[in-house]
């Protein structure tokens, strides 16, 4: 959907109204106090107040209004609409979008997220790699199904092999983050995924982004990697001793946007691949071409800039730029944060692989299924220390999550 | 016209279009032939080499997502003190050249530094050193411009020789066809073109200006990659000085005055952004050929300096519009 000035659109929709036009129930969309600031002031300068306190939600809601009357439109599209809503405005949403098909208006709603879809499709169109791959009616379609043809074959849920912990890759001791971690130690074995849970504001990203020098030397205690003393200064410091660090925002701080795949997958190594300074772009696009193959990157060419690739193909290019580097041990942050569930196992895929050949993960994901899928061990962070450690045996969505809102077990 | 949209989806040939046009634009106001005269587009070359000097280093600062509007004020700051060492105290050439590229050097790193280090905005940091440079010219000039005639105690003039170095860089070479300042662009194109597309640190140039943050994580030296550009900067600031002040033959404090701001138009009409992250020496080199002809039909034409500007303005616009129709 596109932003228009949140005042300007109020005001089409408040002209709408005048005329009549608006018949959809005003108290879906505003708040009862807005509704009150519109009958106390003039219409005419009230659209602008009101505006500017409309939440995403609530914009989205006046666009959606806008389309049907104004407009008159007999389709809407909805282009992953609740990607910025919290779940009572997504039910809002679905209440807006029965609404509008009971006055014979056709939605056709794009999302990534299988629950909602599944929830207010009445027919599903399953898209991959740009074409349409099956269509399924209200009753046919259920995850599975729907997993299947976007993945294009049955995914098995990935099964865990078991670990044997021998030797310590990493080892933190007593480790403080600008207040927000607090005495923290950590082993971490080889081939070992270590899972860590916790709710927002518990620490997680401070802990990963501490670790690899984002703050630079704002860190107190001492940390070894494969038995040499690591040193935490710089991510420069950090990757050239082994550390790689994908965060939770791909964009911001995982990719050059308007670079292509291959500059962005070496851009953490360039230095092997610039020997005198000199770049030697034909390595380049071999490591890149070798990377996208082993990854499954899809791309019109490794020159294509990764602005314009899909978010699971974004994300699995920031993996292959970590792996370059060719780690001992991989931070990921949310590694399917907005990934489709084709890349998501691919993904998973990827992690087994890498401890299979003794990489050690630390994983944070907000996702609770996935985290305890995939880890071996799993700490809960509460407030900047750790809560509680459970094994995989142990580890059970109810424990995890009482543990990481700070409610000690047994 | 598919084909046709096609041809001008890249950037280059999107630039290209826009020197045709200006080029065609000569073509038809051609004052009486004097477009089609040899010497006219040589004039032009010679004419846009000092701005195009300057525009190479703009070109690495700008794809570093920074600006720098210091460039004019350290051409005159470099142009007076290569006056006062070959004029007046009889530097050699070999003495006074780097002592004058490592001025202007210097220039540039103090932008740089404190942009990279003190996280000041690369406005208002290089606006602050085209102020100060400005002031340094005036004050080791003493606020005259230095020329060959120096002032005794006795209140006469003694008049030093013209410095030979001065006459070799105002020199024409191939039976006066081209310029040795336009050799001297032509070499400044060529070095940035190196440092762009062979060099790691161009490399870093793109990448921290395409994603400052993302670049520092990726292990991107982001401080180091912004005090070279900036120190470029100033370092083709100082050849550029050198080159206008052998054109002049004097030093003059008030030398560059405005000049960042066509090394500026040279590159955005060009079409590398000013968001950075994207651009090529390729680019910034046709933007100057399309900056300096359009200068030279409308002095062949004998516009007047008031049309001069605004036209030239108008074009400017015209030319940017046109690199941007592509993102509609």
């Amino acid at each position: 959907m596109r932003r228009a000035p949140a005042a300007h659109r109020d005001r089409n929709v408040l002209h709408a109204e005048a005329r009549g036009e608006l018949t959809l129930d005003h108290a879906a969309v505003f708040t009862p106090a807005q509704i009150d600031d519109e009958r106390d002031t003039e219409r005419g300068k009230s659209a602008e107040a009101v505006g500017i306190r409309l939440t995403t939600a609530q914009q989205q809601f006046v666009e959606i209004i806008k389309a049907v009357t104004v407009k008159n439109a007999k389709i809407v599209i909805m282009d992953e609409p609740t990607s910025s809503l919290i779940k009572e405005e997504t039910d809002k949403l679905f209440e807006i979008i029965r609404e509008l098909k009971k006055r014979g208006i056709s939605v056709i709603y794009i999302s990534h997220r299988l629950d909602e879809v599944t929830d207010i499709a009445d027919r599903i169109s399953v898209f991959r790699d740009g074409k349409n791959r099956g269509t399924l009616e209200r009753g046919e379609f259920d995850r599975t199904r729907i997993i299947t043809l976007m993945v294009g074959h049955a995914v098995e849920s990935a099964a865990k092999p078991t670990i044997t912990r021998q030797r310590i890759v990493f080892e933190i001791k007593s480790l403080s983050i600008r207040k927000r971690i607090k005495d923290f130690n950590l082993k971490l074995y080889e081939g070992e995924i270590l899972g860590i849970a916790g709710l927002r504001g518990s620490g997680k990203s401070e802990l990963f982004n501490g670790l690899f020098g984002t703050y630079g030397n704002a860190v107190r205690g001492s940390a070894r990697l494969d038995g040499r003393p690591f040193r935490i200064a710089s991510p420069k410091h950090s990757i050239k001793q082994g550390l790689a660090l994908q965060t939770n925002d791909r964009k911001e701080t995982g990719l050059v946007p308007g670079m292509n795949i291959i500059r962005n997958i070496t851009l953490s190594s360039l230095k092997a691949f610039s020997p005198g300074g000199w770049l030697r772009y034909n390595e380049e696009i071999k490591a890149a071409r070798k990377q996208m193959k082993e990854m499954g990157i899809k791309a019109s060419s490794p020159e294509q800039e990764v602005k314009t690739l899909s978010g699971g193909n974004q994300q699995k290019v920031v993996l292959a730029k970590w792996l370059v580097t060719q780690p001992r041990v991989l931070l990921l942050d949310e590694p399917t944060l907005g990934v489709d569930v084709g890349a998501k196992h691919d993904i998973y895929a990827l992690m087994n692989d890498l401890t299979a050949q003794g990489l050690a993960i630390l994983l944070v994901t907000s996702e609770l299924p996935e985290l305890l899928a995939m880890s071996d061990r799993i700490i809960a962070l509460h407030r900047g220390r750790v809560q509680a450690e459970f094994s995989r045996a142990e580890a059970t969505q109810e424990n995890v999550i009482q543990a990481a809102m700070g409610e000690r077990s047994n | 016209m598919r084909a046709f949209k096609d041809a001008f989806r890249s950037p280059f040939s999107r630039a290209f279009a826009a020197l045709v046009f200006v080029v065609l634009l000569g073509l038809i106001f051609n004052a009486d032939g004097a477009f089609f005269r040899w010497d006219t587009h040589r004039d032009m070359f010679r004419h846009i080499a000092v701005f195009g000097v300057i525009a190479c280093g703009m070109t690495l600062v700008i794809i570093t997502a920074g600006i720098d509007l210091s460039v004019g004020s350290v051409l005159g700051f470099t142009a007076v003190l290569f006056s006062i060492l070959s004029l007046q105290r009889a530097w050699p050439p070999w003495l006074a050249i780097p002592g004058c590229l490592i001025a202007g050097v210097l220039c540039g790193l103090t932008s740089g530094g404190l942009i990279a280090r003190f996280k000041i905005q690369p406005f208002i940091a290089t606006l602050a050193m085209m102020v100060f440079a400005r002031g340094l010219a005036k004050w080791v000039s003493g606020g005259q411009k230095i020329s060959t005639a120096v002032l005794q105690p006795d209140g006469t003039y003694k008049y030093m020789d013209v410095s030979p170095v001065f006459k070799a860089l105002n020199s024409r070479i191939l039976n006066g066809n081209i310029a040795v300042v336009t050799l001297i662009f032509l070499a400044c194109v060529l070095i940035c073109w190196v440092i762009l597309t062979k060099l790691r640190w161009g490399r870093y140039l793109y990448a921290v200006g395409g994603n400052e943050e993302a670049s520092r994580l990726s292990g991107v030296p982001v401080a180091a990659t912004k005090l070279l550009a900036y120190g470029l900067s100033g370092f083709f600031a100082a050849v550029a000085g050198i080159s206008q002040a052998a054109q002049e033959l004097q030093g003059d404090p008030e030398a560059g005055a405005t000049y960042e701001l066509t090394a500026i138009a040279i590159v955005v009409i060009g079409g590398t952004s000013l968001m950075g992250g994207k651009g090529s020496m390729g680019l910034t080199f046709i933007g100057a050929m399309t900056i300096g002809y359009l200068e030279k039909i409308l002095s062949i034409n004998a516009v007047g300096e008031a049309s001069r500007l605004m036209l030239t303005g108008a074009i400017i616009v015209g030319a940017v519009l046109f690199q941007m129709a592509r993102k509609r």
